[in-house]
């Protein structure tokens, strides 16, 4: 199912999530706002502990190791990033937000849940097309989840299918790092797929959903080429239809690639991993991939 | 019918500022579908009405007022920061990879052309590398920020680059995830750093999708928009060169000092890191505005021109302007003095039951503020929220200009015969490399001739010597109108670029 009207009808209130923030009333309360607030909220973990989990650390006795702290941070839990050094609030400065830190937890009995949970994705409708960084591509790149446990890897910045892997989830946002993904059961290799690839540049031009289904757009100079892609007939296939414009001689197609996979084309000649086409041949085609 | 659906929020705060602006302003929760991560990255009133957001998780989706159902406009986009709508209709959004139109041609309601525009620009794979925008100009081009990449981390293996050879080996920024010394070698980066081309600019965008750089000098320029007078407002975040977060009114041509992006500049061949300060500081372009970190704001967002004073209350041609870890908006009061756009902030709804993540604004057809939130598990909040004007009118300060020996304030309404106390404190900031800056030569300016006019509505003082290179803190602690309505928002702060 898509993330679609029906689910979206569905409102949720979320008014407990909401909370006027006080005008500074306590001693280094102000100062608490301007400095640590932003990873420091009262009651609930976020960027860093919270002041009611800081308080038990450091009761009043231990204000010159709050102090301390602050000014040159170490590390403690390595699921948090590193906190910065806050010197520039000086000793008096932070012994008020120690202050506060006490004055304002107390009487609160326990933590909070972490304000901002994992947010859990919806199911989609597939075919699903979404931007993200995936591995062994250029970071402008999109993953198209088909039915059927497939899913691909179109490269927009050299304007080719990458590759296809099987365990298909949509979760593949991110900017940190480049999705984790299963080996691909088939992965293309040649330097280029198209024979004229290598006079032009290619430029992408982007997709669009014919009846749900992707078509890539892009183009090498005066040749204008729209690749859809779509489950194939058989389960673990998919298919790649081509519509070029702009050909005025043969084109030849280096398919090199790694995996157990039959390639089939409905026109021209393929043998081995090179299919030949006509001029004409090549207005209109499609490849097959099946897994073995 | 849509007010019973929106939940009204219920304040906590019983302080009396707090009660003040409840008289004026309604803030009420705007309810998301379940499905979605509420975190919000644009905010956009269509020509017909209806309210669109985008969202980080990569959706947009689009709210009718009219039947109070939102749904699904286009989805798997990689973090879309803002939207503007084309004249034909077809909504176009900034990517991490690209600048995207979106097109409906079927006529459901759901896009189904997602039309690259403009992708001539690198991506390093750095986490930093946001995309801002776009803002639209008259002519139809497009204004797109560039983050630059921060040295928490170095890049990808693979590159949408090149990357410039001017800095740390390019091994080296591939290699740091293995590198056990990288917390020391970063360092040779920049603590935030350009190597893909025009990270750190502003750049336009025809129609068409030709991308020229249009400024340079930019480090977290979230916020990006133009004014009802046609003027270009980018903020940005206190950081490295950043000694707290700046409004900039953008030119091109200009350098706004976070040096990174010089090397896009043409012709351009030393590493930035390695520019004698001095050089810096004669080829920047300084600040309009001011946020003083930490009161006003940390991480400022998104600039939007104010709309009609029936609609909303405040005098049109202002600009507002967001943060995410204060619970305030700033309002920015432009002021001319030769050639230089400077001006004033005022604080504008503080401690009002807003809240913070204050990201992105649209004014809907009525005049309702929408503002969308967001954290990325930082500071911030999650949401909608929708801000109406009671109609009652408030007090405020309209016009803050700069005088040859002193400031001349205009108000909406006549100021009280009981004059406010007047505090003035001036501070300057370093411009530096280091990671923000203290308040520097802080120091209380002496306030002499007060002077009321006549019908109450103008407010001069003076003062000893006017500092260029200053941001002036004015107080007007008590000030009341003759009705006895409390000035809402009584701390002005004035940057002084140029004088007069
Ligand atoms: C940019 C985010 C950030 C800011 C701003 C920040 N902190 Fe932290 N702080 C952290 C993180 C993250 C940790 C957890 C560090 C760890 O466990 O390794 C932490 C931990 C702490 C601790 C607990 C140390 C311990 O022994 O467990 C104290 C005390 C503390 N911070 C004080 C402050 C004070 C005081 C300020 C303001 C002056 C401040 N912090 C501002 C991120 C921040």
């Amino acid at each position: 199912m898509r993330l679609n009207s029906v689910t979206l009808l569905a409102l949720a209130g979320m008014t407990s999530l909401l909370h006027a923030q006080n005008e500074p009333q306590i001693e280094g309360q102000k100062e608490y706002q301007m400095n640590c607030a932003a990873c420091h909220l009262v009651d609930t973990p976020s960027m860093g502990p919270s002041l009611f989990a800081i308080a038990k650390n450091y009761p009043a006795e231990n204000k010159a190791e709050f102090i301390a702290w602050a000014k040159a941070p170490g590390k403690k839990d390595p699921a948090l990033l590193q906190m910065p050094s806050m010197a520039h609030v000086g000793d008096e400065g932070l012994a008020k937000i120690h202050h506060y830190t006490l004055k304002a937890t107390q009487g609160i009995k326990k933590e909070k849940k972490k304000k901002f949970p994992n947010f859990k994705e919806p199911k989609r409708e597939l075919p699903y097309v979404v931007r993200t960084f995936l591995p062994n591509t250029s970071p402008a790149s999109a993953a198209i989840v088909l039915e059927g446990d497939i899913s691909l890897c179109f490269d927009s910045e050299a304007c080719r299918l990458r590759y296809a892997w099987t365990g298909s989830k949509t979760m593949l946002r991110g900017f940190r790092s480049p999705a984790a993904l299963p080996e691909p059961y088939y992965q293309e290799t040649s330097p280029q797929l198209w024979s004229f690839a290598n006079e032009t540049k290619p430029e992408s031009h982007g997709y669009r959903l014919v009846d749900g289904v992707p078509e890539f757009h892009y183009s090498f100079g005066d040749i204008e080429i729209r690749e859809k892609i779509a489950n194939g007939p058989k389960p673990g296939s998919f298919v790649r239809s081509f519509t070029l414009s702009g050909i005025s001689s043969p084109v030849t197609l280096d398919l090199s690639h790694i995996g157990n996979v039959s390639i089939s084309s409905n026109k021209g000649k393929l043998k081995g991993d090179t299919l030949r086409l006509t001029a004409s041949e090549a207005k209109s085609f499609s490849l097959t991939i099946s897994q073995r | 019918m849509i007010r019973s659906c929106l939940a009204l929020i219920s304040l906590s705060d019983t302080s009396l500022l707090a009660q003040s602006w409840q008289d004026h302003y309604v803030i009420e929760n705007v309810p998301l579908p379940v499905e979605i991560d509420k975190q919000i990255g644009g905010m956009l009133t269509l020509r017909d009405g209806r309210i669109a957001a985008s969202f980080y998780s990569g959706e947009i989706l689009i709210f009718d007022q009219t039947k109070n159902e939102w749904s699904l406009f286009a989805q798997g986009l990689q973090c879309p920061l803002g939207m503007v709508e084309d004249p034909d209709g077809a909504i176009v959004t900034s990517q991490w990879s690209e600048l995207t139109r979106l097109r409906d041609t079927d006529g459901d309601g759901e896009a189904d052309v997602y039309e690259t525009v403009w992708d001539d620009f690198g991506i390093s794979g750095n986490y930093h590398e946001f995309n801002f925008g776009p803002a639209v100009d008259h002519e139809g081009n497009y204004y797109v920020a560039l983050n630059v990449a921060s040295n928490f981390a170095g890049t990808f293996e693979k590159v949408r680059g090149p990357i410039i050879p001017i800095g740390l080996e390019e091994s080296v920024l591939k290699g740091w995830k293995d590198n056990p010394d990288w917390p020391t070698i970063k360092k040779k980066a920049g603590r935030m750093y350009s190597r893909v081309p025009y990270r750190g600019c502003v750049m336009k965008i025809s129609p068409d999708g030709k991308g020229t750089p249009f400024a340079y000098g930019f480090r977290s320029p979230d916020g990006i928009g133009f004014d009802d007078k046609g003027r270009l407002w980018v903020t940005d975040n206190q950081g490295d060169w950043r000694g707290t977060s700046p409004l900039y009114h953008v030119t091109e041509g200009n350098f706004y000092g976070h040096p990174a992006s010089l090397v896009w500049k043409e012709g351009w061949t030393q590493d930035p890191l390695e520019v004698p300060v001095e050089q810096l500081q004669s080829m920047r372009t300084p600040a309009a505005a001011l946020f003083p970190h930490g009161e006003l704001a940390n991480s400022p967002t998104q600039p939007i021109p104010t709309i009609a004073p029936e609609k909303f209350g405040l005098p049109e041609g202002e600009v507002l302007i967001g943060d995410m870890n204060q619970p305030i908006l700033s309002r920015f009061l432009a002021d001319k003095v030769g050639e230089t756009v400077q001006g004033a902030f005022i604080p504008f709804l503080p401690f009002s039951g807003l809240g913070m993540g204050n990201h992105r604004f649209c004014f809907d057809q009525s005049g309702a503020l929408w503002v969308g939130k967001t954290h990325l598990k930082w500071a911030g909040d999650e949401g909608i929220r929708k801000i109406t004007w009671t109609g009652k009118p408030l007090f405020f300060v309209e016009e803050a200009e700069l005088k040859q020996s002193g400031f001349k304030l205009r108000l909406n309404a006549s100021l009280s015969e009981a004059l406010p106390k007047i505090t003035v404190v001036k501070h300057t900031y370093h411009y530096h490399a280091a990671y923000g800056s203290p308040k520097v030569n802080e120091q209380e300016v002496e306030v002499s001739e007060v002077n009321r006019s006549s019908n109450g509505k103008t407010l001069k003082f003076k003062l000893p010597e006017i500092t260029p290179g200053y941001l002036y803190t004015i107080k007007l602690e008590g000030a009341k109108a003759t009705d006895g309505s409390p000035l809402m928002g009584d701390t002005i702060y004035y940057n002084v670029v140029e004088t007069k």
